[in-house]
């Protein structure tokens, strides 16, 4: 069991902020494998002990209709000309199969259905603290 | 693949330490724009006393008191009475200077009064009137007075009365005559502020 993550929003962490020499990503767009602009990240969800960022907070705004999800960062390339996140894993399929983010907790079965959307094995569970 | 990494905020600027950098940049602006311009400090000596002097009060001089504009370039002569002025208000400029006496204003003021009034005559200047000196030195002598001998009031006023009624020539013998009594009770009164104070 992977240990628990003290995850926060860095809109949270008043005394925090994204570290020097880095991009603050809120605002940027999000986009899949095939370059296609599928949203915008609205937050950064921190791992406030390590003082990294762990998840892309972001409004997917495709399909049906508008979806709030959380994107995990190590699986994110940034553009920073293009102002976009790009995440490869992200195909049309992964985004209907996303599941939404209540923007209350990050369950264990969030964080599975997050890696099964995203193709990715499992590989234990992240307890998260409520946001 | 991606990372970013959080921090901990700078701290920012003490604001007390603006409000010091405000005050301070605030006290030099002051300066900078009240700061005596260089037309309101002291004028160099005066080398030329004003053409015409008004007879009360004879002219205005800002020359500091060590200027000594009156100071006679050469010896006067003590046969005429242009001569008996400039030794009189080099006495009177030597007194007007003593410690008790300088420091005070209308002193200070009357004895600028008098080295400008007689400034041309010091320079040697025929056509220049002894009215205004006479006057000067009676108002000097006046101040003196006032400042140190209440005793010599009566006499001082006198003299200023008298230097009032002086016509600044020297030309006739009634004329001379006057003056040579000015300069007489001049120099009375001028011995007896020679002296120190009473009190």
């Amino acid at each position: 069991m992977e240990p628990a993550i003290n995850l926060r929003r860095l809109r949270d962490l008043p005394d925090f902020e994204v570290a020097d020499g880095y991009p603050d990503v809120r605002g940027w767009a999000v986009r899949g494998a095939l370059g296609t602009a599928l949203g915008t990240v609205s937050e950064l969800l921190v791992d406030a002990d390590a003082e990294q960022v762990r998840y892309l907070d972001a409004q997917f705004v495709g399909g049906p209709g508008p979806k709030r999800v959380l994107l995990p960062l190590h699986l994110a390339s940034l553009d920073a000309e293009a102002r976009s996140v790009f995440i490869p894993s992200l195909t049309a399929a992964a985004v209907a199969a996303y599941p939404a983010y209540a923007e209350e907790l990050l369950t264990p079965a969030y964080a599975a259905a997050m890696r099964q959307a995203l193709g990715e094995a499992p590989a234990g569970e992240v307890a998260g603290e409520p946001l | 693949m991606a990372e970013i990494p959080i921090q901990r905020k700078k701290k920012p600027l003490s604001p007390w330490l603006l409000v010091a950098l405000a005050a301070l940049a605030l006290t030099l602006g002051a300066y900078w724009y009240l700061r005596p311009a260089p037309a309101d400090e002291p004028a160099p000596p005066a080398t030329e006393a004003p053409a015409a002097l008004p007879p009360a009060a004879p002219t205005d001089s800002l020359a500091p008191p060590d200027t000594a504009a009156a100071v006679p370039n050469a010896a006067p002569d003590a046969r005429t009475t242009q001569g008996q002025l400039l030794l009189l208000v080099s006495e009177l400029v030597t007194l007007a200077d003593r410690a008790d006496l300088r420091d005070d204003p209308a002193v200070r003021e009357q004895r600028d009064n008098l080295t400008s009034a007689t400034a041309r005559l010091a320079d040697g200047d025929a056509q220049a009137s002894l009215r205004p000196g006479l006057v000067a030195a009676a108002n000097l002598l006046r101040a003196m007075q006032q400042r140190a001998y209440p005793a010599l009031d009566e006499a001082a006023a006198r003299l200023v009365q008298q230097a009032g009624q002086l016509s600044g020539r020297d030309e006739a013998g009634a004329e001379q005559q006057q003056n040579h009594a000015f300069l007489q009770a001049a120099g009375a009164l001028l011995q007896a502020e020679n002296l120190p104070p009473a009190s």
